[in-house]
């Protein structure tokens, strides 16, 4: 049956496989900031430098995502061929160090996204405004740090 | 140092010195004028003086101002000049400039317009050519059509050239032509066909062109004309050919010629700057008020120049005063601080100059906004880098202003990036050990010269929440230190006092049961217990009734505020480890491919992308994050904004500054 399959080794890549979800919240994310970014540069193409960063910021969700699967996957041995054996209970922590980073990751990126899209309408009509745009947008980021560093602190302190 | 303390000062002068005085004041460059036209309103002054205007003048001046920067866009476009990294302003001398504008001041006239009329000539040059690509496109569909196209028609037939419209029955239409007597001598032909139209070209009796015009009509044809042109469409394309490359031969020459003016690109922007000069010193005289023979300013001016103005006033037999600015008066601000702290200003511009009455912490926070860079950014590797960019920068361009402030604050952020990845052993991640165990088959190790936050993260942790303490502790001093300055000591102790009290309690507290040492925890407990009833009683002040006791508890409340204040700094260990962790994938990724050439090649490769991509997105992380440190917690506790920049009279040039200019 499938259940039989649900290991403790299998958890421990699911938690990888939920962190890694927070790219869809920085892909949403730099998504809506990039429509917004072609509507500036169309009126100034000179602006693509400004904008470019701007697009960037809700990208940061997907990058702390690949680094708590990538975190995961190195301790439990996924990547050196040779996983260790885990018990239930130790794959369920690491799908517990999976979920905030995943879960924050994905709303955290969309609502940056959304923010970087008015910074950069603002970067149109002000471009001497743009880094306040950018600290704005960046208030967004604070909640995505604070769920990376949580995953961060369970997956330490998960014994293998 | 701070802000920068003003005097305001009032001139009366006699009129026809007036000029040469102006000009002398935008030398000196450091007396902002302020508007005066408000004063007109009032009667006694409104009958004394009028304003003083050069509307035409400064009109002229300018024209000539917006031509000589067309000129400019246009060297710059066709000269395909290499644009320098940052843009610095040239070091000229007066007098050599002087000189030039009255040796070669009309040779660079001429030369700004005749580069003005080269792109009127590629303008015209370049309408032509849209002209003729349009008719070559419509002509295109016309090829087939072997007639003239000037040709109506013989003396017994007309001849007709046209459009229908796409799905059209044409078959049905050359049936209904041909299958009745009245228009069966027409010929109907259709010469091509796109995704929108069928072209037909018809040929009919000029005795059934009535008749013919009836049936085209239902099939909806509207005729197509061909203007003046002459001959078959297949002649015209050629034609059209030709003049084309006669056009872009012309388009070269004429580019070639727009490239080679690029030559006295320094000439045309010396000129523009002189002329900006001139155009400015127009400009002022509205902020001045006039009688017939004298005039009158008013504006701000750094105290320590009072002493030079004073004497320069003397010179022309000024009549002035000056004073020290009103209380609450709006005052420009003007931040100064020693060098050191100097490039942070761009962070406090960044947010807003501090009001005049308010307090800059430029040189507090400095330090504090280097470290944080530093513990975010933290690798030694990407620190050196990052500091040595910026000191090659700054011994090879003259840069200025905030330019100058941000790649010296970046300067000093690499030192402190460099020195908080040695500490905390980052070497482009772990490149050292990753490369030595892949390529040369055995482990070798950077120790971290203090620890790694990896093996202890708790340790950076608690130092990040400590180092946020402080710097909000500090945020609270100076808040403290403005209110005492204004005598309010009252609200010093109710205010920042007792939060003092409170938060050294609640921590001595926390470390008296961390490190079992009883003494200094009932230490804190009382000092927490004694705080926390100074904040109720804080809270209760100055209300009445039920207001004491919400406001008593409305204030305790504000414990969560500042829970969250020092959890923010949470983020130094959190990007911290970021960077750090970021750059071991790219170094894991770039060591799957084994040893060997191949294997080394790739790692190469990898490292080169994924550290740039490291590098500019944590370097962004960290400048944002640390700025917000200021700006949110920091700055919440105390700052005062709405400051209005210092705007003295002076030369405002774009492309020469002047030397001995200060």
């Amino acid at each position: 049956m499938f259940f039989e399959y649900i290991d403790g080794n299998a958890l421990a890549i699911l938690g990888a496989v939920i962190a890694a979800l927070a790219g869809i919240g920085s892909a949403m994310g730099v998504g809506i900031a990039g429509q917004a970014a072609s509507g500036v540069v169309a009126e100034d193409p000179k602006k693509f430098g400004k904008t470019i960063i701007l697009q960037a910021l809700p990208g940061t969700q997907g990058i702390y995502g690949l680094i708590i699967a990538f975190l995961i996957m190195v301790k439990i041995g996924l990547l050196s061929g040779s996983m260790i054996e885990l018990s239930a209970s130790q794959g369920f922590y690491f799908l517990c160090a999976g979920i905030p980073i995943g879960a924050v990751g994905i709303w955290s990126g969309i609502a940056q996204g959304k923010a970087a899209a008015a910074a950069l309408q603002l970067t149109a009509k002000r471009p001497d405004q743009m880094v306040k745009g950018i600290i704005y947008t960046a208030m967004v980021e604070t909640y995505a740090i604070f769920a990376l560093l949580v995953s961060v602190l369970i997956w330490l302190r998960i014994p293998v | 140092m701070a802000i920068v303390k003003m005097q305001r000062v009032c001139v009366i002068g006699l009129d026809n010195e007036k000029e040469e005085f102006m000009s002398r004041l935008m030398d000196f460059g450091v007396v902002e004028l302020t508007d005066q036209s408000a004063k007109l309103s009032d009667k006694i002054w409104a009958e004394n003086v009028t304003a003083d205007e050069s509307r035409d003048e400064t009109a002229r001046l300018e024209e000539k101002i917006s031509r000589a920067n067309l000129a400019l866009e246009v060297i710059e476009k066709y000269g395909n000049l290499k644009q320098p990294l940052f843009a610095t302003r040239r070091k000229v001398s007066m007098r050599g400039m002087r000189c030039l504008m009255a040796d070669s001041g009309d040779t660079i006239r001429e030369q700004v317009e005749d580069i003005l009329n080269l792109n009127h000539r590629i303008n015209a040059i370049c309408e032509r050519r849209n002209k003729l690509e349009q008719d070559e496109t419509s002509l295109k569909a016309w090829e087939a059509y072997d007639l003239p196209l000037e040709l109506a028609g013989t003396k017994k037939t007309l001849a007709q050239t046209g459009v229908l419209p796409m799905g059209t029955d044409t078959d049905a239409l050359a049936g209904a032509l041909a299958g009745q007597a009245e228009t069966d001598g027409t010929v109907f032909k259709i010469v091509h066909i796109d995704k929108d139209m069928y072209y037909a070209a018809i040929l009919m009796l000029t005795e059934q062109a009535a008749d013919v015009q009836t049936i085209l009509k239902q099939y909806g044809f509207s005729q197509v004309t061909f203007g003046t042109m002459k001959g078959t469409a297949s002649e015209n394309l050629i034609r059209i050919q030709g003049e084309k490359d006669v056009l872009r031969e012309e388009y070269e020459k004429a580019a070639k010629e727009a490239a080679a003016k690029s030559a006295c690109k320094a000439d045309i922007e010396a000129y523009a700057d002189m002329l900006t000069i001139a155009a400015d010193k127009e400009k002022i005289k509205t902020k001045l008020l006039k009688t017939k023979r004298t005039f009158f300013l008013e504006g701000w001016i750094p105290q320590r120049c009072v002493k030079k103005a004073a004497e320069l006033l003397d010179d022309y037999e000024c009549y002035y005063a000056f004073r020290e600015p009103e209380t609450e008066e709006e005052v420009p601000v003007l931040l100064e601080n020693r060098s050191f702290f100097r490039p942070t200003e761009a962070i406090t511009e960044m947010y807003s100059l501090p009001s005049y009455w308010g307090f800059d912490p430029t040189s507090i926070y400095a330090l504090f906004y280097i470290v944080f860079f530093g513990m975010m950014f933290s690798d030694a590797g990407y620190g050196l880098l990052m500091a040595i960019g910026c000191f090659i920068i700054l011994k090879k361009f003259d840069l200025e202003g905030t330019t100058w402030k941000m790649v010296k604050l970046f300067f000093y952020c690499g030192i402190s990036t460099f020195v908080w990845g040695a500490l905390f052993g980052g070497w482009f991640g772990d490149v050292v050990t990753v490369f030595s165990t892949t390529f040369l088959g055995k482990a070798a190790e950077l120790k971290p010269l203090w620890f790694n936050p990896l093996d202890d993260p708790m340790k950076l942790l608690i130092l990040s929440l400590i180092l946020g303490v402080v710097h909000l502790f500090i945020g609270m001093g100076i808040q403290a230190y403005m209110e005492i300055r204004e005598g309010k000591w009252m609200d010093a102790i109710c205010g920042e006092g007792v939060w003092y009290l409170t938060i050294l309690g609640l921590g001595a507290l926390l470390c008296g049961s961390a490190l079992e040492m009883p003494a200094l925890g009932l230490a804190g407990k009382g000092m927490s217990i004694v705080g926390a009833a100074g904040v109720l009683l804080a809270g209760a002040r100055g209300k009445k009734g039920i207001g004491m006791l919400t406001g008593a508890f409305a204030n305790l409340y504000n414990i969560t505020s500042w829970l969250s204040d020092i959890l923010s700094y949470a983020r130094l260990l959190a990007l911290g480890l970021a960077t750090g962790v970021i750059a071991q994938v790219v170094n894991t990724m770039g060591s799957l491919f084994g040893g060997g050439v191949a294997g080394l090649v790739l790692f190469i490769l990898i490292f080169a992308v994924g550290h740039t991509i490291n590098f500019a997105i944590n370097m962004l992380g960290a400048f944002i994050h640390a700025a917000r440190l200021q700006y949110v917690e920091f700055f919440g506790k105390f700052y005062v904004d709405g400051g209005e920049p210092f705007d003295p009279f002076r030369k405002k040039t774009k492309y020469i500054r002047f030397e001995n200019e200060e």
